[in-house]
């Protein structure tokens, strides 16, 4: 019989947020307010020099160099340009961590969902960061070890079921059944638990494991 | 009499029972394969006298790699381990080459066959 463990489990606090709407928030915040900062140094701060563009050319054209009003025009403009970078490579960056790492993960949450439900024949093949790859190896080795222990169940289980097929026991217990009854029902019962699993390929048969291919010998 | 051998399983588990009984048996595991690709690459580097090859592996499975690595040495011992049954392969086993066929839950059949080889 196994025993309870008394230790207390803590309760792990899930946050409603998703990883992806969390990533796009920062990003867009981050775009918004760097337009919005550059907008007020360059033409907020500078906004009491109402000038069109033909006026503009002028200043530029033909002020002296030591103009306020020049360098003003030459600094919002400067401002504009340094800010398009800055937009630019926080859209490469925003583009990037969305196909590296948002992208990845959003696969192995299904696949790994997925092997979490009995479906050992899935695999997680994802191309991303040396993390989340090795991350994805791991939950593939860790499904590969539980279909290896559970085949080996089933077919140890098998091989002992065979030999007690022909066991007949004179003794019964007071609910008509003999130790061999009681064994074969405790064996079949761990098989019914080892069916719940969905294996990659190989199928369960009651006499023998098959492989995936082996469609016209499988029994019902 | 120590065999050098390559232990072919993409279960980490069945490495570890098969490299346990190849030892205790007085062989010596020269390198760990997890996948086919894997296994063609050691035994090109290690060249050991023997392969004990999972045959139900992601990606590249073990028949294919032992076509692979017969390719490159046909004098290469190959045994299938697996935990299917032995009726299906016994055709493969002999059209691949591979030297003989164990059930992975019988591990200790290894030895004999090793010996025997």
């Amino acid at each position: 019989m196994l025993k309870l463990s008394r230790k207390k489990r803590s309760i792990t606090n899930l946050h409603p947020y998703s990883l992806k709407s969390l990533v796009n928030t920062f990003f867009l915040s981050a775009i918004l307010g760097i337009i919005c900062l550059s907008g007020v140094l360059s033409f907020y701060a500078t906004s009491h020099i109402l000038t069109d563009s033909q006026t503009e050319r002028k200043i530029l054209e033909n002020s002296e160099w030591e103009s306020t009003t020049k360098i003003i025009l030459i600094s919002r403009s400067r401002i504009v340009g340094l800010t398009l970078a800055i937009l630019a490579w926080l859209c490469l960056a925003w583009f990037s961590f969305n196909r590296l790492v948002i992208v990845p993960l959003s696969q192995m949450v299904v696949t790994t969902e997925k092997i979490g439900h009995g479906q050992l024949n899935q695999t997680i093949n994802v191309k991303a960061p040396f993390e989340i790859r090795k991350l994805s190896e791991s939950i593939n080795d860790l499904s590969v070890n539980i279909q290896e222990v559970l085949l080996f169940v089933w077919n140890q289980t098998e091989t002992v079921l065979r030999y007690l097929e022909n066991e007949q026991s004179q003794y019964k217990n007071e609910k008509g059944l003999s130790e061999v009854d009681v064994v074969k029902k405790d064996l079949l019962e761990l098989q019914k638990m080892v069916s719940k699993f969905a294996f990659y390929d190989v199928h369960l048969d009651k006499k023998r494991v098959f492989d995936g291919f082996d469609k016209d010998t499988l029994s019902s | 009499m120590g065999k050098r051998v390559l232990v072919v399983d993409d279960s980490s588990i069945m490495r570890k029972m098969i490299k346990e009984t190849l030892t205790s048996g007085g062989h010596l595991v020269v390198g760990e394969a997890k996948s086919g690709v894997e296994a063609v690459n050691l035994y090109q580097h290690l060249k050991p006298d023997m392969v004990t090859m999972d045959i139900t592996m992601r990606g590249m499975d073990g028949l294919a790699a032992a076509k692979e690595i017969l390719e490159l040495d046909a004098n290469a011992k190959i045994i299938f381990f697996s935990n299917l049954d032995e009726e299906k392969y016994s055709q493969d086993v002999k059209e691949i080459g591979a030297k003989g066929f164990v059930n992975k839950h019988q591990v200790s059949e290894i030895l004999d066959l090793i010996d025997r080889l």
